[in-house]
């Protein structure tokens, strides 16, 4: 037989019917639902008289809209209202799981469906929601769909899709002191380009993401749209088997053992075909931080940013208008900028280890005292968790807001927003022009390097790498 | 949807590359089921912080009022995946972008629309910037089925579009209609697939198979 690489066999094992043109009619085991992306997906969705084909594979959860005042409920940011009504009447009425509001298992779409065991491997997943390549990380073809899809899968448990070309980035060497899966992933989209993945289905593979846990390899997944790729992943291994034994809705006992004969052929073949290969060695690399309005604009956290007059034309005029809407001038080192906001959260980097990680830098110091910081868990799950390790104490000691999970300032569709020409270190993925409110600067970066920006009250490096 | 088989339009030249779907609607045009996706297309850039409509911005020029065609650059679309750009074009009667290339999500949605994407060569897209900055109310005409772009002074050039998403663009069909018509090969392929792979149909909500 050809060698196949996983992106084959995880396409090849759901293709229901050959439509022509490459397209392929892909069964989707799972289907996680949010209530900003789905409530156009399930107008049209009534308006033609249909109904849910699969909602047991179908799950639910307020995230985006929903505020994340402490002690928030429906009504707390007033124009979530009418996405939060809507989304539970319509799992009420067709029978989805919702992970409501005030439930437990509430949170962000990315975070909750790996933390409750839905995202498994070998899986096909779709969320109305560009970042759902994020459970890529768990050998699942993941991907992000937009509403109309969203309303074909819910009446039909299928999607149309023209099969990608595999790629894949090998990631070796050990990651120094104070650099992060966040700063991997910044520095690969930096290095291949925001257009590197466009068409293409990217595997990560290599000793570094070998020795990343779960979180990690999520952070790294996530921000395949980053890069132009719809779906990224990573094949599974005894990292993600341990991660996955007795989560909710993963398979139990017998069951589980079963799943896991099937999951260890989830692999690329040795000589697998992919249409691109690239590499990249992080043994000596520095946290990363962004200077521009993409998240390919990125620099080393001490390094100066890029000098325009030695920039190809076509490049220059994008980047004096990112430089100039950011208010950087070119050539000028990031590090001492002043800071006025510090957002630690979203599908990104808001799980356990990240907020753990944040927690310990803060190292008994202070938050800035002109600096607004905050940090949203990525779920209630998370929030819990936290706070039985005492951390919501060390971030509110510190001056940090702690607040309920959701996706908060990274998308800022509540009222978490960047006040206008304010300058913003946010752990999220996108930094483009009034992406966290109108005329809001956003640098994107680690969880430490945002607590240590916080503390300093302008842009800094995390401690530890001196 | 709307079939779409051929259009002749001036074009509205958005010269820019890596245009995100946030920058084509900002998230507070999010907030309403009811407001209108039109208002708020490019509204960064087309309203100033006051809310009134800054005369720079090339789509508050008169005389693209009517373009149903944009000209844009290289990755148009990237970033989230919310179809309500592709609504914010579609409202304000844009039905065809002309692009170096786009997101893959936002191509997607695009079809899903009836708006159509064409990805034009280097040296085509070239070709019309230049005639766009010579005259500011640049007409081309576009043939779905012929797969052309006609320039005002005769030039033709082709764009790939395959016969599924021609077909879907000219008919204006549903595409979920396509597919409950294969329900026999969709039920075949699940029962299959469960029996294979039994923890992927959750029935007791407990990760227990039913």
């Amino acid at each position: 037989m050809a060698a196949m690489t996983l992106f084959d066999r995880l396409f090849d094992d759901h293709v229901i019917a050959a439509l022509g043109d490459g397209v392929s009619l892909l069964q989707i085991d799972r289907h996680l639902v949010h209530e900003v992306s789905s409530a156009a997906a399930f107008q049209q969705l009534r308006n033609g008289g249909r109904t849910v084909a699969s909602p047991k594979q179908t799950f639910a959860t307020q995230d985006h809209i929903v505020s994340t005042k402490p002690g928030r409920n429906d009504t707390t940011f007033a124009q979530g209202i009418e996405f939060i009504r809507y989304l539970r009447g319509n799992c009420t009425e067709f029978g989805i799981t919702l992970f409501d509001v005030d439930d437990a298992q509430q949170g962000i779409v990315h975070v909750v469906a790996a933390e409750t065991g839905l995202a498994l491997p070998g899986c096909t997943l779709v969320c109305g929601d560009s970042h759902t390549a994020t459970l890529g990380a768990f050998g699942a073809l993941a991907w992000g769909i937009g509403s109309s899809e969203v309303a074909h899968v819910l009446a039909t448990q299928t999607l149309p899709l023209k099969k990608a070309r595999p790629m894949r980035i090998r990631i070796d060497g050990k990651l120094p002191h104070g650099v992060t899966p966040k700063d991997v992933i910044l520095k690969v989209i930096r290095t291949f380009g925001i257009a590197a993945g466009v068409g293409h289905a990217v595997e990560y593979c290599g000793s570094t993401i070998r020795g990343m846990p779960m979180e990690g390899r999520m952070t790294i997944c996530n921000m395949s749209i980053e890069l132009g790729a719809r779906a990224g992943f990573i094949a599974p291994d005894e990292t993600t088997f341990e991660y996955l034994s007795g989560r909710t809705y993963a398979p139990k006992g017998r069951a589980f053992d079963e799943a896991l004969s099937a999951w260890r052929a989830l692999q690329s073949d040795d000589d697998a075909p992919f249409a691109k290969t690239l590499d990249l060695d992080v043994a000596a690399m520095k946290p990363q931080i962004s200077w521009g309005t993409t998240p390919g604009d990125v620099v080393d956290i001490d390094e100066p940013v890029p000098d325009v007059d030695e920039m190809a034309p076509e490049r220059r005029a994008a980047a004096l208008r990112a430089l100039s809407y950011m208010a950087v001038p070119p050539g000028h080192k990031l590090e001492g900028l002043p800071i006025d906001v510090v957002f630690i959260g979203s599908c990104t980097n808001s799980r356990l280890s990240d907020l753990r990680d944040a927690a310990a830098a803060i190292d008994g110091r202070k938050v800035s005292p002109h600096v607004r910081a905050i940090v949203v868990p990525g779920s209630t799950a998370v929030r819990y968790a936290a706070e039985r390790e005492g951390l919501h104490r060390t971030f509110a000691d510190a001056g940090f807001e702690w607040r309920e999970a959701g996706c908060s300032m990274c998308v800022a569709i509540n009222d978490d927003a960047v006040p206008p020409g304010a300058r913003c270190v946010a752990t999220s993925n996108r930094n483009f022009e009034g992406r966290q409110g109108r005329g809001a600067r956003t640098h994107l970066a680690s969880p430490l390097t945002a607590v240590a920006s916080a503390i300093a009250g302008c842009i800094a490096r995390p401690a530890v790498t001196g | 949807m709307e079939p779409l088989i051929s259009l002749t339009s001036v074009v509205v030249p958005l010269l820019r590359d890596n245009v995100d779907t946030d920058a084509i609607i900002p998230a507070e045009w999010l907030r309403s089921l009811a407001s209108d996706p039109g208002e708020g297309l490019f509204a960064r850039w087309r309203y100033r912080a006051d809310g009134s409509a800054d005369p720079e911005f090339v789509l508050n020029d008169s005389r693209f009022r009517d373009a149903r065609i944009l000209l844009t650059g290289a990755n148009f679309g990237c970033g989230s995946s919310r179809e309500n750009a592709v609504w914010a074009l579609q409202r304000f009667g844009i039905r065809c972008v002309i692009a170096r290339s786009y997101s893959d999500i936002f191509q997607e949605n695009c079809f899903k629309n009836g708006v159509l994407p064409i990805i034009a060569s280097p040296g085509d897209h070239a070709l019309l910037v230049r005639c766009c900055a010579a005259e500011a109310s640049y007409v081309v005409s576009v043939d779905v089925a012929a797969a052309t772009v006609t320039t005002r002074d005769g030039a033709v050039f082709t764009f790939e579009l395959d016969l599924r998403r021609s077909n879907r663009l000219m008919s204006g069909s549903d595409e979920i209609d396509a597919t409950l018509a294969l329900a026999d090969r969709i039920d075949a392929f699940r029962a299959l697939h469960r029996l294979a792979k039994p923890w992927l149909y959750p029935a007791n909500g407990d990760g227990s198979d039913g």
